[in-house]
């Protein structure tokens, strides 16, 4: 579905990434492993079109994207957690969602209610609908944020750095809802520090100074030594057997 | 109760209808005050044109309609681009001025007073120089290379305070007897001047901006959030922002320039209706209109019902505005 080819580009001198490659296909997972600093954001920033790339071709089911328009109906963005200036209710944040197929001096319609209305209740929030933004967990925002994508009609969500300042509870829902949804026929791009959320059939890509140091399935390319060399950190990783039958990485 | 109320009033589709009738009311009652006294009874036999009384007829035609309606319209746009402006700029102490429109309207209007032009020119030079100041701002903006967003906010500052200096070299030049007196008087912001053709010149501008703003509601909610999460839903936020600004400029202008610079309404009366509706934008606008015309009308009626000379308007504002803002700020309902 998504194949990004030789890509390059970025802001200034410093964050800059260089002959990306990767492919993506639907349903599928692909982990961002780096290090801080290490171009996930500006790659990130690429795919979404949001920065001008130098080199490279990025293309969805054989379209290339050039405009970040083009992106919006196929890649959505959650970005890491911040307040808002202004809070809105989470009905208005997932009807935002619907910017780009809402002309511009257009109200909304009943058709974008009602697709509005079916990602809340496809991610199970029925219950937060006229709760403010800024006052839900960052738990909850993460699935208010998950739902606007889904009213984006994007089949590709990237989530920067989802785990982050999540308690274990809420770090299982999250996964719970990507695997979910991963059914309805979406794929995730996520950047992580932590293994243990990688599910052994997704695909990582190893990134470092800019640079793609390796792309491929979780199962080949997470072991000790890829690892110890990304983090510059030695470290051990583990696969245990979880509870559901699927195999899961644990990191020492 | 305090919740529940908010609630209430957020969901109620009754509340813009309401203020709109509130609206009416207080447009038509205001018609009687005043110096030269005015009962209901006059105000509705000029409405429905059986007035006898041809001075009465003349007093409502040719001063108190252009200046009930001038301070309608002024609250309501003021308002109005005051919050669209607060949108844009991802911040809720942002006033009307903050791009240095006023400070540009005034300058104008100071030109023209100096150059002894009569009232319509004043006008035009005060709302050409609003429009040019923004541009100004603007242009200069995108050449910084930072946040868009806090380069706008700066160099309005700086074009503001520019603007003010040289209001004041004006000053220096200015005669003393009636020039001094006027610019003075229209920078302190006031009433007094409305007149038919004053406020023909401005409605235009104002009832435009505002229907743009209105129509553009929903992306308006969206350029509140970062840029990045506005782009990537697929909107083009340069062209949106420019639009907004356009609009809400024409607004601004075309209020400072009827009746001068009447601060802090922009900024208190967003900030009122953000806590009666939220802050959807496709409620926020109208309410935040409403009562802007509603507060300015109220004001207005009180000057000339309490006190026999004309006060400008701007400072009794001034008055209300200033501890209104220490109260928000000591809230901490500002982040």
């Amino acid at each position: 579905m998504l194949n990004v080819k030789n890509l390059s580009g970025g802001y200034g001198t410093s964050f800059l990434v260089t002959r990306i490659h990767f492919d993506l296909k639907p349903q599928e997972n692909l982990f961002l492993i780096g290090p801080n600093g290490s171009g996930k954001t500006t790659l990130f920033k690429l795919i979404l079109g949001l920065i001008d790339k130098n080199e490279g071709e990025i293309s969805i089911d054989g379209k290339i994207l050039n405009k970040p328009i083009d992106s919006a109906h196929r890649v959505a963005y959650i970005p890491q957690i911040h307040e808002q200036p202004f809070d809105y209710s989470v009905f208005e944040m997932v009807l935002m969602g619907r910017s780009s197929h809402i002309n511009m001096f257009s109200n909304a319609s009943t058709i974008d209610i009602k697709i509005t209305e079916n990602a809340i209740a496809l991610l199970g929030i029925t219950h937060l609908r006229d709760k403010s933004f800024n006052k839900l967990s960052g738990g909850e925002m993460k699935m208010v944020l998950i739902a606007r994508s889904i009213c984006q009609q994007a089949k590709i969500i990237v989530m920067d750095e989802p785990y982050a300042n999540l308690d274990y509870k809420n770090q299982a829902q999250l996964s719970k809802a990507i695997h979910s949804l991963n059914k309805e026929g979406f794929s995730f791009i996520i950047s992580t520090h932590n293994v243990s959320h990688i599910n052994i059939k997704s695909s990582v890509l190893l990134i470092k100074n800019g640079k793609q140091i390796q792309f491929g399935a979780a199962c080949d390319i997470l072991n000790n030594d890829t690892l110890t060399t990304l983090f510059e950190t030695p470290m051990r990783i583990n696969r245990i057997n979880s509870e559901n039958g699927d195999v899961q990485f644990v990191c020492t | 109760m305090n919740i529940t109320l908010r609630q209430m009033l957020k969901n109620s589709k009754l509340l813009i209808p309401s203020l709109l009738l509130i609206s009416a009311i207080l447009v038509i009652v205001s018609l009687g005050f005043g110096y030269y006294k005015l009962n209901l009874r006059d105000v509705f036999n000029y409405i429905f044109g059986t007035s006898t009384d041809p001075f009465a007829k003349q007093v409502i035609e040719n001063i108190r309609l252009p200046r009930v309606l001038s301070a309608f319209f002024i609250g309501l746009s003021l308002s109005a681009s005051g919050a669209a402006y607060q949108g844009v700029f991802k911040n809720p102490l942002v006033s009307p001025d903050i791009l240095g429109v006023a400070s540009g309207c005034s300058m104008g209007a100071a030109l023209a007073i100096l150059l002894d032009l009569s009232y319509f020119y004043i006008q035009l030079f005060s709302f050409g120089f609003g429009l040019i100041t923004v541009a100004i701002t603007y242009a200069l903006s995108i050449n910084i290379r930072s946040s868009m967003k806090i380069a706008m906010i700066l160099t309005g500052t700086m074009i503001g305070s520019l603007c003010f200096s040289i209001i004041t070299l004006m000053k220096y030049f200015a005669d003393v007897n009636d020039q001094l007196p006027e610019i003075t008087y229209w920078i302190a912001g006031s009433l007094s001047k409305t007149s038919s053709t004053a406020i023909l010149f401005s409605l235009p501008f104002m009832v435009v901006g505002f229907l743009i703003l209105y129509f553009m509601s929903n992306r308006i909610n969206v350029l509140t959030l970062s840029k990045d999460e506005a782009l990537s839903l697929g909107i083009n936020v340069k062209l949106n922002m420019r639009i907004v600004i356009l609009a809400s400029t024409m607004m601004c202008s075309g209020a400072v320039s009827l009746g001068g610079q009447i601060m802090w309404i922009g900024l208190m009366i967003p900030h009122i209706a953000r806590g009666l509706v939220g802050n959807n934008y496709r409620k926020l606008l109208p309410v935040s209109a409403l009562i802007g015309g509603i507060f300015l009308l109220l004001v207005d009626n009180t000057i000339r019902s309490l006190f026999m000379m004309e006060l400008p308007i701007g400072l009794l504002i001034s008055f209300i505005g200033a501890p209104f803002f220490y109260m928000l700020i000591k809230k901490g309902g500002l982040k």
